[in-house]
C-alpha cells in the first residue's frame, strides 16, 4: 500500500503558494498602519478626550477581541467565504440583518477611509511647510492623496506587501525606540503606573477609551478573509491573529502608556492639545523625529489604500449576490473592483470637499470625528458578529468544541454588547463634546440608520427580486453540501462549441 | 491506493471517495440542443473554448480579465467539460473521478490523467487553483490547433488573437441574444452561462437591456444540476476570493 503514502504533487505545489502566519500577520497589519494609531489617534485622544484610561483600554480591547477571535475564525473555517463579516452574519442571522451588517460595514470603512485625508491633509500640511517651504492648504494635500488613491484603487496597485512590511517594521521600530526614549525622562522622576491599572476605567468616558481602542485595531479581521490562501486553514490564521492582536497591543499599550508617563497624567491633554502628534515625534532626536514624521504619513497612506480596498470588499459581494446595483460586482481587468473603488473615490473626495468649504478642522472634525465613529461602527459589526456566531455554531456544532462554540463567543459578544452601550453612552466624551450635543446622539444614530435602510432593502429584495433574496450571503457552500446524484454522462450533445 | 486500482474503462470498480458509475438515463433536453451525434458517441463540448473567446477582446486577443481570475474560470470550463464527458463528478467539495476512460479529446484526455495521477481526490477548489497556471495556455494551444486564433507577437509580447474576430464577436453576440430572446439552454451552454457570470463578464455581452439578461442568466443558472452546479457554485467563489483577497 505504498500509494498511501505517495505524496500529492497537486498539494505540495499549492502548498508552496499558500501563505504562512507571517504573510497573513503583513495581511492584517497593513491594514492597522501602527503609527497612524500611535502618533495620530493616540495624540488626538488625549487633547480631545482628556482621558487617561487609554493605555489601560488598549489591552482590554485586545483580550476581548482575542476572544471574539476564537469563534469568529472557526466559524471562517465553515463558511469560506472572504465577503467576512457581512456572510457571516446573513449565515447566521439571517439575510435582512446580513444586508443591515453590510450597510454598517461599507459606512463605517468610508468613515475610516475619509477620516485618514484628514490626518493625511494636516500632517504633510505642518511637515511641507516646515521643512522645505511649501505651504498649501491641508485641503491641497488631501486633494493629492485622494487623486492617487484613486488611481491606484483602480489599477489594484495594492501597495506591495513587501513595501508594507518594510514599512510597518519601520514604524514599528520607530514607535518602540520613541516610547524608550520617552521612559527615560518620565515626568516628576519616575513612572506612574495609573494609566495602566484596569482600575482606571472605572472612571466617567470608559466607554469612549475603549471605542477608541478599538479603533486601533481596525484591521486586525481582515486576517479569517485569507483562511481559504492559508498553509494550514486551522492553524495558520488562528495564530496570525492573535500574535497581530498580542504584538500591537504591547505596542500600543506600552506607547501610550509613555506618553502619559512622559508628560504627566495630569499635562497630556494639555501637551497634546498643543503639539498634536508632534509630542511623539517630539522624544526623540531631530534625525529621528523626521523619520518618524515619514513614516507617520506613509503609514496614513497605507491605511487609506487598505481601508479603500476593505470599502471594495463589502459593495464587491453585495454587487455579485446584486443586493446591489451588479456592476459593484464586475472586476476589472486589474482583478480591481472598479464600481466600488469609484463609488469610493467620490465618496472621499464629497467630503474633501465639504470639509474644506466649511473650513472644519481637519485634524479633530475629520480625522478623529469620523475615525472613533468608523472604529465604533467596527465594534457594532464585532458585536453582531460574535452573536451570529453564537446562532451559527447553535444549530450546528460542525465538529467545534465547547470552549471553541460556545463559551467563547458568548463571552465575547457579552462583553462587546457592553461596549457598544458605553460607548453610546459616553459619545459626548469620545467626541470631547458637551453632553447634550447632538453631535453625541447623531453619529451613533447613523449607524441605526443605515441598518434600517440595509434591513428595509433586504425586505424590498424578498418581495421584488425572490431569487436574490435567497442568495444572499450564500456564496457556494449551499450547491456543493449536496450529495452528488449522478454523474452528468449522456447528455445530448454534439461536440464543439456550446454556441 | 490509487483511484482506480485497475484501468479498464469506464466500469471500473469504485472505489474510496468514488461514486459508482452507475447507467444513467440521460438528462432530460430542456433545451434547444441539437440531437446527439448519430455515432452514439458523446463528442468533446468545448466550454473552454467559448470562455476563451469570450474573455478576450476579438479584434486584438487583449485578456479582459486578470489572468488568476481568468485561469480559474477556465479550470473550472475544463472540469465542467470533463464532467459534461461523464468522468467526473463534485461531491462535498471534493472532485470525484467516476470514470477513467481516456477522452478523445487532448486536453480533456491530459486533464483526467493529471487527476488519476494523485493519490487520492481533491478539494475541487484545490484542483481549480491548481490548474488555473496552466489552463489558459493549454486552452489558447487547443484553440490554436483548431485554427481559431493565431499568435501575433505586439509590443505587449504574445497574444492569441482570433483568427477571424467576427467569430469570436458573436459568441458573445448570440450568448447575448439567446439570453435576451429567452432561449433554451441546454447543460453546456447554462455552465458557459455560470462561468461567464463568475468572471463578472455577463454586464459585458452586447445587449440593450443588462438587467433582463442578468435576471435571464440567474434562472438558467439555477436549472444547473449535479455536478455541473457544483463546479460552476466553486468556481465562482475562488473568483471571488482571488478577487476580495487581491490575489488575482
Amino acid at each position: 500500500m505504498t500509494a498511501l503514502t505517495r505524496p500529492s504533487t497537486v498539494s505540495a505545489a499549492l502548498a508552496r503558494d499558500r501563505l504562512g502566519v507571517f504573510s497573513v500577520i503583513y495581511f492584517a497589519l497593513s491594514g492597522v498602519a501602527p503609527l497612524t494609531v500611535v502618533a495620530g489617534v493616540v495624540t488626538t485622544a488625549y487633547a480631545v478626550t482628556g482621558l487617561t484610561s487609554v493605555p489601560a483600554a488598549f489591552y482590554l480591547v485586545a483580550a476581548v477581541l482575542a476572544l471574539f477571535s476564537v469563534g469568529y475564525i472557526a466559524m471562517s473555517r465553515h463558511i469560506r467565504n472572504a465577503g467576512a463579516f457581512y456572510a457571516y452574519i446573513a449565515r447566521g442571522l439571517g439575510r435582512p440583518i446580513g444586508v443591515g451588517a453590510a450597510s454598517i460595514a461599507v459606512f463605517s470603512y468610508n468613515l475610516l477611509q475619509v477620516g485618514l485625508y484628514g490626518a493625511f491633509g494636516a500632517t504633510a500640511a505642518s511637515f511641507a511647510a516646515q521643512k522645505v517651504g511649501i505651504h498649501w492648504w491641508w485641503w491641497e494635500w488631501a486633494l493629492a492623496a485622494w487623486a492617487v488613491v484613486a488611481v491606484l484603487g483602480l489599477l489594484r496597485v495594492d501597495l506591495n506587501s513587501r513595501v508594507l512590511a518594510v514599512l510597518g517594521t519601520a514604524e514599528l521600530i520607530v514607535i518602540v525606540v520613541l516610547t524608550l526614549t520617552g521612559l527615560s525622562h518620565p515626568a516628576g522622576g519616575s513612572f506612574s503606573l495609573g494609566t495602566l491599572a484596569p482600575g482606571s476605567m472605572t472612571g466617567g468616558g470608559v466607554g469612549a477609551a475603549l471605542a477608541i481602542a478599538v479603533l486601533g485595531y481596525v484591521g486586525f479581521e481582515t486576517s479569517a478573509v485569507y483562511t481559504e490562501e492559508a498553509r494550514d486553514p486551522k492553524r495558520t490564521v488562528r495564530i496570525a491573529t492573535y500574535l497581530s492582536l498580542g504584538l500591537i497591543a504591547i505596542v500600543y499599550t506600552a506607547a501610550s502608556w509613555m506618553l502619559a508617563a512622559r508628560y504627566g497624567e495630569h499635562h497630556v491633554a494639555a501637551v497634546a492639545q498643543q503639539q498634536g502628534p508632534g509630542m511623539l515625534f517630539g522624544l526623540g532626536s531631530p534625525l529621528l523625529a523626521n523619520i518618524g514624521q515619514t513614516l507617520f504619513l506613509t503609514s496614513l497612506f497605507a491605511a487609506m489604500i487598505a481601508f479603500h480596498s476593505a470599502v471594495g470588499r463589502y459593495l464587491f459581494p453585495l454587487g455579485r449576490e446584486q443586493v446591489l446595483p451588479s456592476g459593484l460586482g464586475r472586476p476589472s481587468r486589474s482583478g480591481a473592483p472598479r464600481a466600488a473603488s469609484l463609488l469610493q473615490s467620490f465618496v472621499g473626495l464629497a467630503v474633501i470637499i465639504t470639509y474644506a468649504v466649511a473650513g472644519w478642522d481637519p485634524m479633530v472634525k475629520l480625522f478623529f470625528y469620523l475615525g472613533t465613529t468608523g472604529g465604533f461602527g467596527i465594534l457594532v459589526l464585532a458585536a453582531v458578529t460574535s452573536i451570529s456566531v453564537i446562532v451559527f455554531f447553535a444549530r450546528d456544532r460542525r465538529g467545534e468544541n465547547l470552549w471553541t462554540a460556545v463559551i467563547a463567543p458568548v463571552a465575547a459578544a457579552a462583553l462587546l454588547i457592553a461596549m457598544v452601550w458605553l460607548a453610546v453612552a459616553n459619545y459626548a466624551t469620545l467626541l470631547g463634546v458637551p453632553p447634550n450635543s447632538a453631535l453625541a446622539k447623531i453619529f451613533p444614530a447613523a449607524y441605526a440608520v443605515a441598518a434600517v435602510i440595509g434591513i428595509v432593502w433586504a425586505a424590498v429584495l424578498r418581495a421584488a427580486r425572490p431569487d436574490v433574496y435567497r442568495n444572499i450571503g450564500r456564496g457556494a457552500d449551499a450547491v456543493t453540501q449536496r450529495v452528488p446524484v449522478a454523474p452528468a454522462s449522456g447528455m445530448p450533445q454534439v461536440g464543439g462549441s456550446t454556441l | 491506493m490509487d483511484w482506480f486500482s485497475s484501468h479498464g474503462g469506464a466500469h471500473a470498480q469504485p472505489q474510496r471517495g468514488q461514486v459508482p458509475a452507475e447507467p444513467v438515463p440521460p438528462v432530460p433536453a430542456r433545451t434547444t440542443a441539437r440531437p446527439a451525434s448519430a455515432t452514439g458517441q458523446h463528442a468533446h463540448i468545448r466550454i473552454a473554448d467559448d470562455l476563451f473567446l469570450i474573455s478576450h477582446r476579438d479584434w486584438d486577443g487583449k485578456p479582459l480579465l486578470p489572468d488568476r481570475v481568468l485561469g480559474l474560470a477556465l479550470a473550472g470550463a475544463a472540469l465542467c467539460e470533463l464532467a459534461m464527458l461523464g468522468r467526473v463528478t463534485v461531491g462535498d467539495g471534493i472532485l470525484i473521478v467516476v470514470s477513467d476512460a481516456d477522452p478523445t479529446e487532448e486536453l480533456a484526455q491530459s486533464l483526467l490523467r493529471q487527476l488519476l495521477s494523485q493519490p487520492e481526490p481533491l478539494p475541487l477548489r484545490d484542483w481549480l487553483a491548481y490548474l488555473a497556471s496552466g489552463v489558459t495556455a493549454a486552452v489558447g494551444d487547443r484553440l490554436a490547433r483548431a485554427g481559431a486564433v493565431e499568435v501575433r507577437k505586439g509590443l505587449r509580447g504574445k497574444r492569441l488573437v482570433p483568427v477571424d474576430s467576427s467569430d469570436a464577436f458573436f459568441k458573445a453576440g448570440r450568448l447575448a441574444v439567446m439570453l435576451d430572446s429567452g432561449s433554451q439552454f441546454n447543460p453546456a451552454q447554462a455552465a458557459l452561462i455560470g462561468l461567464v457570470n463568475a468572471v463578472g463578464l455577463i454586464e459585458r455581452l452586447p445587449c440593450v437591456n443588462p438587467a433582463a439578461i442578468r435576471a435571464r442568466a440567474s434562472v438558467i443558472m439555477q436549472s444547473l444540476e449535479c455536478p455541473l452546479d457544483g463546479l460552476i457554485a466553486e468556481t465562482t467563489a475562488v473568483v471571488d476570493n482571488a478577487i476580495l483577497t487581491g490575489r488575482t
